[in-house]
């Protein structure tokens, strides 16, 4: 199980497994990893009134950095968590309304982050960092973390995620707002940690039962 | 609000302008990204009873989440507060609010209580994409407090063999079985012999044992009512999972008509099979029958 940013880490590693699996059950809880990273097809953000994405902020868009979140990395390849099976089930828990995912998305629309000395060059499609080239593969994390943003929304605040998460043609998942009250307010966003047993018992109930480990 | 859109027109047509020589602020940036987050918000509601009448003076509460960009350059959200009231019609509307998240916080009308999942949030401008209609108002429920049935209510888990043997649940007793009476016929069928990898049948199937089922698929839906008709004879899953995995059909939820309709009741139910190591299969069950033969599942 992982929460929020966990989920970079958790991903990294159940990817890293190859084919045999770490784990039974991978339960990605408000998981702030770009959901294009399991589903190429995953909606796509906008980040301006007219459901258009802003092509004006100078924000990664589309005709400019690359989306290599959902295609790593080379044209038409498949997204970055294609074929992960570090777990034997995966399990999405979302709250389309995450405060701290609505967060996450501004903060993508920040990449590349200058401030920090990254960049991205349109006239030859590379990134760089303190002037230098950086490329994929070396340089994955970073290039993610600082400069490639993130086309959708995060995994953890959007709905029928494919991928690793599809089983038998249906997404695995379970709605936070829907199922267990998980609101828009910052709270929200760590509330199975943040409330108290009697407002969160059925949701942790949820969890150990999509584990395997509640027997009675 | 006209002037609104003018400033943000020019707003935009600036932070366009900005972008083609390279020259927006952080600043600017961090304004238009926020401010764009905010859409106009118009809601569309109708209020009803516990038989669809629409129920006219019914008092709404919300708020909206509106996001700002603070002082020092970060940015933070507030929850400006809406109220409405239904017309004779039961319809209401929220107009030119601003924001990403609409929620409704409480309906009150005197003799009357909300169903408890009226109470929600609606995402204009997440991955919700949700978005109102005044054609088509999103319908509320409230019930006269005073309509109460006495139900049977229960959860259960029970371990079972995943083997395509029948187990039957009795939900007025809570209780399950290889043989004798009840009202439900439910097996899961998988092997117990796999090689991690490969790909197994993996099937389940729920049946009334005098009756029916009925999917709600509606996650907002509190299942106080059960339908007049719709019902199916049986629910059905088929697919192939691979050795070393485990499988369910997550949280179903459905309407059942028991008892050849002489009872109603409401299920969510999971199968679940392999379990773990020694748990080979399992069935969770909650329920809430109503045994008057009354179609009304509201406690």
């Amino acid at each position: 199980m992982a929460h929020s940013m966990g989920n970079v880490v958790a991903g990294e590693a159940l990817k890293q497994a190859g084919a045999s699996p770490l784990v039974n059950t991978y339960v990605a809880m408000q998981g702030a990893v770009p959901a294009h990273c399991y589903d190429a097809s995953a909606t796509i953000r906008t980040n301006y009134p007219d459901g258009s994405f802003n092509n004006t902020l100078d924000a990664g868009y589309p005709s400019h950095v690359p989306n290599y979140y959902a295609s790593y990395y080379t044209s038409g390849a498949p997204c970055y968590f294609n074929g992960t099976a570090g777990a034997g089930s995966y399990i999405n828990f979302y709250n389309s309304q995450d405060w701290a995912l609505s967060y996450w998305a501004v903060d993508e629309d920040y990449k590349p982050d200058i401030a920090s000395g990254f960049s991205y060059n349109y006239s030859d499609n590379k990134f760089e960092a303190g002037g230098s080239e950086i490329d994929f593969p070396t340089y994955t994390y970073e290039i993610f973390a600082y400069c490639d943003t993130a086309y959708c929304f995060a995994l953890g605040a959007q709905a029928d995620v494919g991928g690793a998460f599809l089983h038998d043609g249906s997404p695995q998942q379970t709605d936070l707002n829907a199922t267990f009250g998980f609101g828009k307010q910052h709270k929200d966003h760590s509330g199975e940690f943040n409330s108290d047993n009697m407002q969160r018992a059925s949701f942790w109930s949820k969890v150990l039962i999509n584990m395997s480990l509640k027997e009675e | 609000m006209k002037k609104m859109l003018f400033l943000l027109l020019v707003f935009s047509a600036a932070v366009g302008e900005a972008a083609q020589t390279n020259s927006v602020t952080p600043e600017e940036k961090l304004r238009a990204l926020i401010e764009n987050k905010n859409i106009q918000i118009n809601f569309w509601g109708l209020i009803v009873d516990q038989d669809g009448n629409p129920l006219e003076g019914a008092k709404i509460a919300g708020d909206t989440r509106t996001w700002y960009v603070t002082k020092t350059l970060n940015f933070d959200a507030n929850f400006p507060k809406f109220n409405a009231i239904s017309d004779s019609s039961g319809k209401f509307e929220i107009q030119n609010a601003s924001g990403d998240v609409l929620t409704i916080k409480s309906l009150e009308k005197e003799g009357y209580e909300p169903e408890p999942h009226a109470l929600r949030e609606f995402g204009y401008h997440t991955s919700e994409r949700f978005s109102s209609d005044p054609n088509n108002p999103v319908v509320f429920r409230m019930w006269k407090t005073n309509v109460h049935e006495q139900l049977i209510i229960g959860k259960k888990r029970f371990h079972v063999v995943p083997d395509g043997r029948l187990y039957v649940i009795d939900l007025n007793q809570g209780t399950i079985a290889e043989s004798g009476s009840g009202d439900l016929k439910v097996s899961i069928n998988y092997t117990n012999q796999v090689i991690r990898g490969q790909l197994y049948d993996w099937s389940c199937e729920i049946t009334p044992t005098a009756g029916g089922l009925l999917e709600e698929t509606d996650p907002y839906s509190s299942m106080f009512l059960a339908p007049q008709d719709g019902y199916v004879s049986t629910f059905q899953l088929r697919q192939q999972i691979k050795g070393g995995q485990y499988s369910s059909i997550g949280d179903k939820r459905f309407y059942v008509m028991l008892k050849n309709g002489r009872e109603y009741g409401r299920i969510t139910i999971d199968l679940i099979a392999p379990y773990n190591d020694g748990i080979p299969g399992m069935i969770e069950i909650q329920y809430a029958v109503n045994p008057t033969g009354s179609r009304i599942l509201k406690p």
